[in-house]
């Protein structure tokens, strides 16, 4: 019983391991394919539909917060990954608010700040 | 422990395969914007699915797609024409291969055709669908040319000389015979006999509004016009002078000026601007100058050396501008003009512009109750210059040809009578040329037709990284019955290796 019930414990952990992988591989797909199509004039949409990677996404961020170990959630989340969103991030903001003048400077040092500064207390809360 | 490192290793192939498919989908985007193998293909069926095409434009000319609920078949009806669509292109491409899946039962001609220029006529179109030609009856011939690309077709229900090739054809066109010409102009190549160029300067005087096309002739000259005009700024938006230059159906010059810098419906009018057209050593024969002139400009003199200055298809007089700056009106200005032809379509605008127009001493009112045009046929055959009389001016002309002055005149179609596009192979025609290139007869496919159709590319006009196309049905009749069930393209440049090889070798 003892065996069965680790057996069931480490697929579970090997399941929920797999599916942080996937919310973080799409995550990053997503943000750097929603970059470049910003860059690139909406090429990568002639190609193909980003809100499909959103269905793996959003299924995988479902499943994570209802199996809340915050070792799956945060197990990647060190210095460069949250410099890397915070920069994706701030640029997506810049591009999309490139008609505010020099408020989009202030909207992109913001929310490159506030990404970085956030996804930091939710390593420190998840420690 | 051997058990947990099995599963260790299981998760971290898993992983791996996780990690490999979005490498896999860069990888595969990045073989679609440097179109590493040289190709590129893409299709438009009407589902939304991602493509490199747009969406068929406008939408006021085209149904919403269509599902076929017995074949689960996608389409989309086209209600009236010029309906046009673009790709988006990641560079630039030297070919374009489209196959069409369409059906058009009554629709005796569908072309297709890119943009080559920035203005709206300078189409390049070729044939997708063309019934005279596929169903040709027994008492026409077909001669091609060497090349395969242009046909000429004879009657021979007719009394004509008969022609053995095309080029003999084109040398030496019969006079006085009906022709029917499909993209080719005969006349590019005619020449006037004991032409010589004109010392003097030539001066029209009389204003004129928004588009106009010229006819002129040029022999060991330059063709030499100074056009002075100024923005009205009535409605919103760029006022550009473009002006294009053609031989026959080739673009020799394009030319784009930049706006007065006021783009806004405030009525300011602009100072007076000079655009100077010069070009020099070109080949003798007939030129096309095409003012794709908006409503807002007007060209108030047209100075010239030219000997010959025709002009095409319209007219469109105003006043003199009285007052500058914040305000103007228009002084009358009598208009006087020549045409060679019978019939007409005129209009005057405004309360103030009620006038008698005399054309060949024949009188027309013209009210400014009456928006649309109105109708005139002199009755007369024998193509002498009648004249034409419009005592306070603001008046729109349609007729084939008109002239300022009677020396100005040529005959730009020297005698050839020209058909249109859309006007049916019928028993009257005594010779039907044009120009098929690889022009091929659609295949049946299932319940539909199938042809294919290419464009060179490599100078092809494009805006904002879009190449533009248009379908053109001459003479759509409105029933809605030209469907297209999808669009294909393959798009052709050299492969990675040559373009690198390319680019080395330049520097």
């Amino acid at each position: 019983m003892k065996y069965l019930f680790k057996t069931f414990i480490h697929i579970k952990n090997s399941t929920l391991l797999i599916i942080n992988t996937i919310f973080i591989t799409s995550l990053f797909s997503y943000l750097l394919l929603f970059l470049f199509n910003i860059f690139l004039g909406d090429f990568i949409t002639n190609f193909i539909n980003l809100n499909y990677l959103l269905y793996p996404l959003g299924i995988s961020l479902i499943i994570l917060i209802f199996n809340n170990n915050n070792t799956y959630i945060n197990q990647e989340s060190n210095t460069l990954t949250r410099l890397f969103i915070s920069i994706i991030g701030s640029f997506i903001i810049f591009f999309l608010a490139k008609e505010l003048g020099v408020f989009k400077w202030l909207l992109t040092l913001s929310i490159f700040f506030i990404l970085f500064y956030s996804t930091k207390n939710f390593n420190n809360d998840s420690q | 422990m051997n058990n947990n490192n099995n599963n260790n290793n299981k998760t971290k192939f898993i992983k791996f395969f996780i990690y490999l498919i979005p490498i896999l989908i860069c990888l595969w985007l990045l073989n679609k914007y440097f179109v590493f193998t040289g190709n590129l293909d893409s299709s438009y069926v009407f589902d939304n699915q991602p493509s490199i095409f747009n969406e068929l434009q406008p939408e006021t000319r085209v149904h919403s797609p269509e599902i076929n609920l017995k074949t689960g078949e996608k389409y989309q009806r086209i209600q009236s024409e010029l309906v046009y669509f673009s790709l988006n292109i990641p560079r630039s491409f030297q070919k374009a291969n489209f196959t069409f899946t369409f059906d058009a039962p009554s629709q005796p001609i569908i072309n297709v055709g890119i943009k080559r220029a920035y203005e709206d006529t300078s189409y390049e179109f070729k044939t997708l669908k063309n019934d005279y030609f596929d169903k040709l009856n027994k008492y026409w011939t077909k001669t091609y040319d060497k090349n395969n690309k242009i046909v000429l077709m004879q009657n021979l229900n007719k009394e004509n000389e008969n022609y053995d090739t095309v080029q003999g054809f084109i040398n030496n066109p019969p006079q006085n015979k009906k022709i029917g010409t499909y993209y080719i102009d005969l006349t590019d190549n005619k020449k006037l006999e004991n032409y010589k160029p004109s010392n003097k300067i030539n001066n029209i005087e009389t204003p004129l509004r928004g588009k106009h096309e010229i006819y002129t002739y040029i022999k060991d000259e330059t063709l030499d016009y100074n056009f002075s005009y100024y923005d009205l700024n009535n409605e919103e938006g760029l006022d550009q002078f473009n002006i294009n230059v053609y031989k026959g159906l080739k673009l020799v010059y394009s030319n784009l000026s930049e706006d007065d810098g006021n783009n806004k419906a405030n009525n300011l009018v602009s100072e007076f601007k000079q655009f100077q057209l010069k070009i020099p050593d070109l080949a003798e024969g007939k030129y096309l100058i095409k003012l794709a002139l908006p409503e807002d400009i007007i060209i108030n003199k047209i100075t010239t050396r030219q000997k010959y200055t025709v002009f095409a298809s319209r007219i469109r007089t105003v006043g003199n501008r009285l007052e500058f700056n914040n305000d103007y009106s228009f002084s009358e200005v009598p208009v006087k003009i020549f045409s060679p032809n019978s019939n007409f379509q005129l209009r005057t605008f405004g309360p103030v512009s009620e006038q008698e127009i005399l054309i060949d001493n024949q009188s027309i009112t013209l009210s400014s109750n009456n928006s649309s045009l109105i109708n005139h046929s002199t009755g007369k055959e024998n193509n002498e210059l009648i004249e034409i009389n419009a005592p306070l001016g603001n008046i729109l002309l349609l007729a084939p040809i008109f002239v300022f002055n009677k020396e100005q005149y040529f005959d730009p179609y020297f005698n050839i009578n020209q058909i249109a596009l859309n006007t049916a192979i019928s028993d009257e025609f005594d010779y039907i040329i044009g120009t098929i290139d690889d022009y091929l007869t659609p295949q049946k496919y299932r319940n539909w037709y199938k042809n294919e159709i290419s464009f060179e590319t490599a100078n092809a006009y494009t805006e904002n990284g879009e190449l533009k196309f248009a379908i053109q049905i001459p003479g759509f009749n409105n029933i809605d019955d030209v469907i297209i069930k999808d669009i294909k393209v393959n798009l052709q440049t050299d492969n990675i290796f040559k373009r690198l090889f390319n680019k080395i070798n330049i520097y």
